[in-house]
């Protein structure tokens, strides 16, 4: 990852009217392209000022890479044009599906972590790399169970990161949710993780639904004191980008701001 | 494939096609979390029925669309596919109107969502000719949807809808029948044969028809409803 350095945000549609082109700008922003590949009128002349005045990384929904069906060549091909025209070199999904058998569901859907899944998506990610002309960056998700599997997630993200060649966007409210719902520990995780693999960082609120006695990462709160905590450790450990995402329940731009400059406190804090 | 059927297994459940196995926790959170992207994306983009319509029912129809499959990669297009669903199929039939509801309040979505361009605006000429643009869409609806409270009644109403570039809103407007074919030949073909089309069925000369509508296309093209052809 050459073109971002310092710490991104998550452009979002909802605070975009907001942002002043002379004030407050993250390093970096990170952009949904999927959000993007239709742009309302109202929003475009803005959306294209913003995204010209700082790098950009792409940061996919529907890729599906983990479904066992083959790859969505229009969608690659709408997604291509989509990085072309805005000269993004770096594009990501998740380690998870999304869709199958032709149906949407909008959602991340968890994987069996196997060798066939590590194979199919191997080859499925050597397509998408070829039509995208771009190396592709997987995150690894939450899970909310575990589906018939023979490896530790662990194990399965690096054995997945070292024999495909994928770059791994480490997202740490996601290993201390998964931690969390599925009774490891984070930092052991962590301490296993092969991060040299790791391109940059997603950092993200949770809550918890009492009701099933679960930690939902749901991107739409502000981030939690112990993944504050957490990222504080990771970054002791890799010197890469890292960004806050917010993708539902969006605030003001200004909050958004504030929670920047935590990060910024953070990041200052473990590379003392 | 045992991962094949894992994935197949998880998607019958969350779309409703399966049972919901008993206290398994995994699978409720994900049925819960897809359920309520298509459900807040359909009560969002069709508010009017919303307000209306049985919540149970439209509860049921969400699942009954989550099985039937929702095709499209970015989200905003999805109330279409689901308004062509309810269409097709046997549920709601009770609701004579439904159809021209769920086009009306889709046809806002689209207009506002899709990417659109303002056209060069020069004054309306007939010497040159011009195309619907793609920021209108005209229909002609059965029921009058467009009237809160008066969904149910019945006639022949014709209805343009545009994006106006000046507030970023979409705006209604109901036309008349003349109106309605001259611009729905316009979509079709250009305004100088929608003319000759509307003089033909209307049994008047062209040159009346022009002056006629004249007034009304000058409007048309300055809120960009209809657009000059370019000849290169």
């Amino acid at each position: 990852m050459n073109n971002i350095k310092g710490l991104g945000l998550g452009l979002r549609r909802d605070f975009l009217q907001e942002i002043d082109a002379d004030g407050f700008l993250p390093d970096w922003w990170e952009i949904a392209p999927e959000n993007w590949f239709d742009i309302p009128y109202h929003h475009r002349e803005k959306f294209e000022e913003i995204i010209s005045l700082r790098p950009i990384v792409a940061h996919g929904l529907s890729l599906s890479i983990g479904s066992m069906e083959p790859v969505d060549m229009k969608f690659l091909k709408k997604m291509k044009n989509f990085l072309d025209r805005y000269d993004i070199d770096h594009y990501s999904d998740h380690i998870s599906f999304t869709s199958l058998m032709g149906s949407q569901t909008y959602d991340l859907l968890p994987l069996a972590m196997t060798k066939k899944v590590i194979e199919r998506i191997s080859q499925k990610a050597k397509i998408v790399e070829d039509i995208l002309q771009r190396p592709l960056i997987l995150e690894n998700a939450t899970y909310y169970y575990v589906p018939d599997s023979d490896m530790r997630e662990v194990d399965f993200i690096n054995e997945l990161m070292a024999s495909s060649g994928i770059g791994l966007l480490l997202d740490v409210n996601n290993i201390y949710v998964n931690g969390q719902n599925h009774g490891f520990d984070p930092y052991k995780f962590l301490d296993e993780l092969e991060l040299e693999h790791a391109v940059y960082i997603h950092v993200a609120g949770y809550y918890k639904d009492k009701e099933l006695g679960m930690l939902i990462d749901s991107h739409g709160m502000p981030v939690k004191k112990e993944v504050w905590r957490f990222l504080e450790e990771t970054l002791r450990r890799v010197q890469i980008p890292v960004m806050i995402e917010r993708d539902n329940n969006i605030p003001k731009y200004k909050v958004m701001q504030r929670e920047y400059r935590t990060l910024e406190k953070v990041v200052d804090d473990a590379r003392a | 494939m045992r991962e094949l059927e894992e994935q197949t297994k998880l998607v019958n459940i969350v779309f409703g096609k399966s049972e919901l196995p008993e206290g398994h926790k995994g699978f409720k959170v994900y049925k819960a979390l897809v359920l309520h992207r298509f459900y807040e994306l359909l009560s969002n983009a069709f508010p009017l029925w919303y307000e209306e319509v049985d919540k149970n029912e439209f509860k049921k129809a969400v699942y009954k669309f989550m099985c039937h499959g929702a095709k499209s990669d970015v989200m905003w297009k999805t109330p279409n596919e689901f308004r062509k669903f309810i269409s097709e199929s046997n549920l709601f039939k009770n609701t004579a109107y439904l159809n021209d509801l769920l086009w009306f309040e889709w046809i806002e979505v689209k207009l506002i969502m899709k990417s659109q361009h303002i056209h060069e605006s020069k004054e309306f000429s007939y010497r040159s000719d011009y195309i619907l643009s793609s920021s209108c869409a005209i229909k002609k609806l059965k029921y009058k949807v467009f009237e809160r409270g008066n969904f149910g009644h019945s006639g022949q109403f014709y209805i343009m809808a545009y994006y106006d570039f000046s507030d970023y809103e979409v705006y209604y407007r109901e036309i008349s029948e003349l109106m309605f074919v001259l611009l729905k030949e316009a979509k079709k073909t250009t305004m100088k044969k929608a003319i000759e089309k509307v003089a033909q069925l209307s049994g008047n000369d062209s040159k009346d028809v022009r002056e006629f509508f004249k007034d009304s296309l000058k409007e048309l093209l300055d809120l960009n409803i209809i657009e000059r052809i370019k000849y290169v």
